[in-house]
């Protein structure tokens, strides 16, 4: 599925809290969203999400609008998948294993493809299969997380839009997100809003906002050789520091360090 | 945005013009509150305040037919098993349902005038003569500040969950019949909130409110007294008329 937003806009009359947003996401692309808060990251995830529509310009999924109908618009949403910030809001089933199912009978799978799928989503997520006759509720925040994340990976969307999916996690849990990344990078498209400069680094591509508007397009690796980190506020990596720090000091190995985070 | 008036002289219009609209008699009254209340609707809110009519129409017609078919009277127009026609039901009907329509677009002009948290100030202010009375003001204000301040979080939360469920269900559980997965969330949510609240205040040392009287300004007399002139000339109809 090929993303296209052209000349976006977004805000109420005189005010925009988007303007003139154009991108190509292509099919397998990963795209990390950075930037200062109120710069237009989640709105951004929502316009792609098809969940709010633009004041001018348009969203197209393969060449066509996503907001033509009600008919493409639920389309659309059937080939995508969504993690909210603090997802585990949304957990409403009496078991670990119902809640990952609901996305799949809501798509219409088959009993016995729902069973094939679930297993495969959480053993991707990192979900315990000890824990599929529990209620969510009873499980951490990091736990209930991944059992979110499976029931988005279940489905197989074809893109995934996570809006700071690190947000409140553990070390142990964001090595665990670091390590999903991999595993679904190149199998479907992800968009990522974080703060988190790691996982920003495991994206392909880098989108930084600023009051609205695209300042920075391109390779993830920037934030790594550039102290544009610095003005975008991300989250500084005490790896990305000391690489920062030494490179002022003439001694680069970049590369390196760029080994040892794929290794974490 | 900043109301010209104060909330509790806008609350206060609010109440007498409702309690004019209920106790309006006669075709030609009812039209002209009806009439002055869309004007001003009109013109303060737009076209979109028209949404809370169709919202509230098909529950106006509800009311409206059982008033019709299941006001007892000794003389039916018309007869269907339990079902009895009468001009009274038809006139009271016609009364309920114009009250709800008329008290829904006014509470949206209310509140589409005033912020929610001129709305809790605006109630509180207007409890304070009931501290002659010896009523717990103070905790009744917190109560409606704390209601209201909740409405805005919950329907900001409730927004988020039905939306990101739109793309969890591939067209929202509302189209499907999956109301569980919206409803046990929001309520979740709710009660964390009102948990982690009590917890917050508790930590803070929470103290009753102190309620101040409200400080009118000119035009809040103005307004004030515009609303007792139309209930004045709803009585005065009801009286001249008999009914």
């Amino acid at each position: 599925m090929q993303i296209d937003l052209k000349d976006l806009c977004f805000g109420y009359k005189d005010e925009f809290c988007l303007k003139d947003i154009s991108l190509q996401i292509s099919q397998g692309e990963s795209i990390a969203i950075m930037g200062l808060n109120g710069s237009g990251k989640t709105t951004l995830l929502n316009l792609l999400a098809g969940l709010i529509k633009p004041s001018s310009g348009e969203v197209l999924s393969d060449g066509m609008s996503i907001h033509k109908d009600k008919k493409a618009i639920r389309e659309y949403w059937a080939k995508i998948g969504y993690l909210l910030q603090l997802s585990e809001r949304m957990v409403f089933s009496s078991t670990v294993k119902k809640e990952i199912e609901y996305s799949l009978k809501a798509r219409n799978f088959k009993k016995d493809i729902r069973q094939d799928l679930i297993s495969k989503a959480i053993n991707l997520a990192g979900v315990d299969s000890k824990h599929m006759e529990r209620h969510p509720m009873t499980l951490s925040g990091g736990e209930l997380r991944k059992v979110e994340i499976a029931s988005v990976l279940s489905y197989n969307p074809e893109l995934i839009l996570f809006d700071e999916p690190l947000a409140g996690l553990d070390l142990d849990s964001r090595m665990n997100f670091y390590r999903l990344l991999d595993e679904i990078k190149g199998k479907c498209s992800v968009v990522m809003v974080t703060h988190d400069a790691s996982s920003a680094l495991r994206m392909n591509r880098l989108i930084v906002l600023e009051n609205g508007r695209i300042k920075y397009d391109g390779d993830s690796s920037v934030i790594l050789n550039n102290d544009i980190y610095c003005e975008i506020g991300i989250e500084i990596n005490e790896l990305i520091s000391i690489n920062a720090i030494l490179k002022a000091r003439g001694i680069d190995y970049e590369d390196s360090l760029r080994e040892v985070l794929n290794e974490i | 945005m900043k109301s010209k008036f104060m909330p509790s002289a806008v609350l206060l219009s609010y109440f007498v013009v409702i309690a004019s609209l209920i106790i309006s008699r006669g075709i030609a009254i009812k039209l002209f509150l009806l009439a002055i209340i869309l004007i001003l609707s009109l013109k303060i809110v737009g076209k979109g305040i028209l949404k809370s009519i169709r919202s509230v129409s098909l529950f106006a017609i509800i009311i409206f037919l059982m008033n019709a078919f299941l006001y007892s009277s000794t003389n039916p127009m018309f007869t269907f098993g339990i079902f009895n026609l009468t001009e009274e039901g038809i006139k009271q009907g016609f009364h309920v349902s114009y009250v709800i329509v008329s008290i829904s677009l006014l509470t949206a002009l209310i509140l589409s005038y005033l912020e929610d948290k001129e709305v809790a100030d605006g109630f509180v202010s207007l409890l304070y003569p009931l501290k002659y009375l010896r009523l717990p003001i103070g905790e009744i204000a917190m109560i409606f500040t704390l209601v209201f301040r909740f409405i805005t979080i919950i329907k900001k939360e409730s927004e988020e969950i039905i939306n990101a469920d739109k793309i969890r269900s591939a067209g929202g559980a509302r189209a499907k019949g999956f109301f569980l997965s919206i409803l046990i969330p929001i309520f979740v949510s709710s009660f964390r909130r009102a948990d982690n609240l009590s917890l917050a205040m508790e930590a803070r040392g929470y103290k009753t409110t102190v309620v101040k009287r409200a400080s009118l300004r000119k035009s809040d007399y103005k307004i004030i007294a515009l609303s007792f002139a139309v209930l004045a000339v709803t009585l005065s109809w009801r009286f001249v008329n008999g009914t």
